[in-house]
Formats: C-alpha cells, sequence, structure tokens
C-alpha cells in the first residue's frame, strides 16, 4: 500500500490511503494493523507560497498505531525553502510520527545535515514538531555538531 | 614615562597573539552537549548542560550555548552563558584563558568592514577574568575585539606574574 499525504498544513489531505482516513477520522476505533510502504507527508509554506513544499516527512514503511500514531521506518525529514533548495535532511531509522499533532519523534539516533553541508547534528532521542507557526526540534542526549567552516569567522 | 610603561606591558599582555590561517581542512568547528534545540523560525541552536565547543583555536566551556544562523554565512550571534571558561590557542601554543558568566560573540560586515567582538561579563563580585602568561586581569566587561585582536578592558584589575628571577616577565628585553 502507498500512502501519499498531498498538503499538510492544518488538514491533512489523504490522497491514497484508506488507512490514514481511518487514523484521522475515528480515533475511538482500532486502526487496522495494515502494513505501509513509502509513506510520505508534506507541509506546505504560508502565502504566497502555499503551493510550495516546505517540509517532507518520508519512510520507507508506516505501521499504524493506537491514538493516531505511526511507525515510521527509516525517517527522513527535508526541508525546503522557497527556491526549492533543500535546506535539511533528517534521518532516522524509526520515528513515531503522531499524525493529529504533527510530531515525529524517537528514543534512537538522529543525523541532520544541512543542504550545503556546512552543518551536521547528531544526537539521540529526539522530538521534531512541525506547525506552520512554529518548527523545532529537540535533540535529549549526546548531542554531536560539526560546522565545517568554523563557528567564528576567523 | 611611567604610565606609559605601565599601560604599554598591560596591551603586551593582553593582546592577542596574530594567530595562522589554518588549513581548510582543520578549519571545522565541534559542539557537544547533553541535549540541544533547534528553532525553525527563528533560526537559533540552543546547545545545554555540559557544553563544549573545540575550534581550532578555541575552546569553550559552558551550561548553555545560544547560536543564531542567518541563511547563509557564518553565525551572527553567539552567546554562552553560565560558568564560561575559553581558552585561545595562539600561534606558538601560548594559551589565554578567560572565565566569566556570559560571553556574547557577535559578527557583521557594515559599509564593508568586518566587526567581531566577544563580549564577557560576570556576576556581582565575580568579574570575568583573562589569564595569559603574564599575568592575570579582572575586567567588567571585558571586550574582546578579534578584527584588531586585542582586549579591551573597563574598571580593570592587574596581578602580574613574577619570574624566578624576580624581574617582571612583562619587562621588555
Amino acid at each position: 500500500m502507498t500512502i501519499l499525504v498531498t498538503r499538510h498544513t492544518s488538514l491533512i489531505t489523504v490522497s491514497v490511503a484508506f488507512l490514514f482516513f481511518i487514523i484521522v477520522s475515528d480515533h475511538a476505533q482500532q486502526p487496522p494493523l495494515s502494513h505501509a510502504q513509502d509513506f510520505s507527508t508534506d507541509m506546505y509554506f504560508k502565502p504566497p507560497n502555499e503551493q510550495l513544499v516546505e517540509t517532507r516527512l518520508s519512510g520507507t514503511n508506516a505501521l499504524p498505531l493506537p491514538g493516531g500514531l505511526l511507525d515510521v521506518k527509516k525517517m527522513k525529514i527535508e526541508k525546503f525553502s522557497t527556491n526549492g533548495n533543500l535546506e535539511i535532511t533528517a534521518l532516522a531509522d524509526q520515528c513515531t510520527y503522531d499524525v493529529r499533532h504533527g510530531v515525529a519523534s524517537s528514543p534512537g539516533h538522529l543525523d541532520l545535515t544541512s543542504g550545503d553541508g556546512v552543518y551536521r547534528l547528531e544526537g539521540d532521542g529526539f522530538m521534531f514538531v512541525w506547525h506552520t507557526n512554529a518548527t523545532s526540534l529537540t535533540v535529549s542526549n549526546h548531542v554531536h555538531t560539526v560546522i565545517r567552516n568554523g563557528i567564528l569567522k576567523l | 614615562m611611567k604610565l606609559k610603561l605601565f599601560l604599554l606591558l598591560i596591551v603586551a599582555a593582553c593582546s592577542v597573539q596574530a594567530q595562522k590561517q589554518p588549513d581548510a581542512g582543520t578549519n571545522q568547528t565541534e559542539i557537544t552537549s547533553v541535549s540541544g534545540y533547534f528553532d525553525k523560525n527563528a533560526r537559533r541552536l540552543v546547545y545545554t548542560t555540559h557544553v563544549f565547543v573545540n575550534d581550532p583555536r578555541v575552546k569553550l566551556w559552558c551550561e548553555k550555548l545560544t547560536l543564531d544562523l542567518p541563511p547563509q554565512g557564518h553565525p551572527t550571534n553567539v552567546v554562552a552563558e553560565t560558568d564560561v571558561v575559553i581558552d585561545f590557542i595562539g600561534d606558538k601554543g601560548e594559551t589565554n584563558h578567560v572565565t566569566s558568566d556570559k560571553a556574547i560573540y557577535s559578527f557583521s560586515i557594515e559599509n564593508g568592514k568586518t566587526n567581531e567582538l566577544v563580549t564577557f561579563t560576570g556576576v556581582p563580585g565575580k568579574p570575568p577574568a583573562v589569564t595569559t602568561e603574564q599575568g592575570l586581569i579582572y575586567s567588567e566587561p571585558l571586550i574582546w575585539d578579534r578584527t584588531a585582536d586585542v582586549f579591551e578592558f573597563t574598571n580593570y584589575k592587574t596581578i602580574l606574574n613574577q619570574s624566578i628571577s624576580g624581574t617582571n616577565s612583562l619587562l621588555p628585553k
């Protein structure tokens, strides 16, 4: 099964996945434990760039969990600029994605790289919050950053 | 005359040694901490708890480090807070050791001129201090003008080291 979420702002439009519809619309029901592949959901810029993807969260597999959660394998988060350039890529083996609240979290390892390769950040245990008005990333432990050109202008 | 000599000695003691440009391959900064937070809208990175910055020329320890990241280029503002310790490594291997409660690094280019300042501040009763091989200087605030490579002192207090022979190590030879 392929899940493709075409727009993610306050409302999530589901283009293909009936499975996803069940999760979002009926919290009381236990979602079917179907295994989904090629999961992807996008968040768009505010107007006037509302046609452009700002952030994409994807994974090779997504397993529905109770409470509107998805267990996403091989998570990949990409942040784009309005000119389409890739600003940030974040990779993790697994994350739990809260569809309704737009929160991806995991106790596992996270590897984040800026699009230009200048910044690289890794750590263990993370929570990625992506709302239209506030997108943030918290890394809980063993944070290690490498800034290629140095922190100071020398 | 004595005053001039004293000021000259202070400047000599506190000026940071000119430092060579490191190889491009080694010009990278590593930051480690227990935890970190990135705010996309504010373009701000915040590192907390046991923060250590390992730079080719600077070693920094603190409990909180905040970096403001412009869309391109170097961080324009870096703030280190709580138990700040910074070691500047000179080209001859000498170390300038600074302690403070807070250190603010600011970088800007105005009219084609680069401005780089590091402002150290303390808490009441514990002003920032810089230790060189020549002595110890307290100043509130303590400002390091990286562009000019000099320290600027306000209400400073100096403690000079004495050599084994009894001559002041700051005296010109």
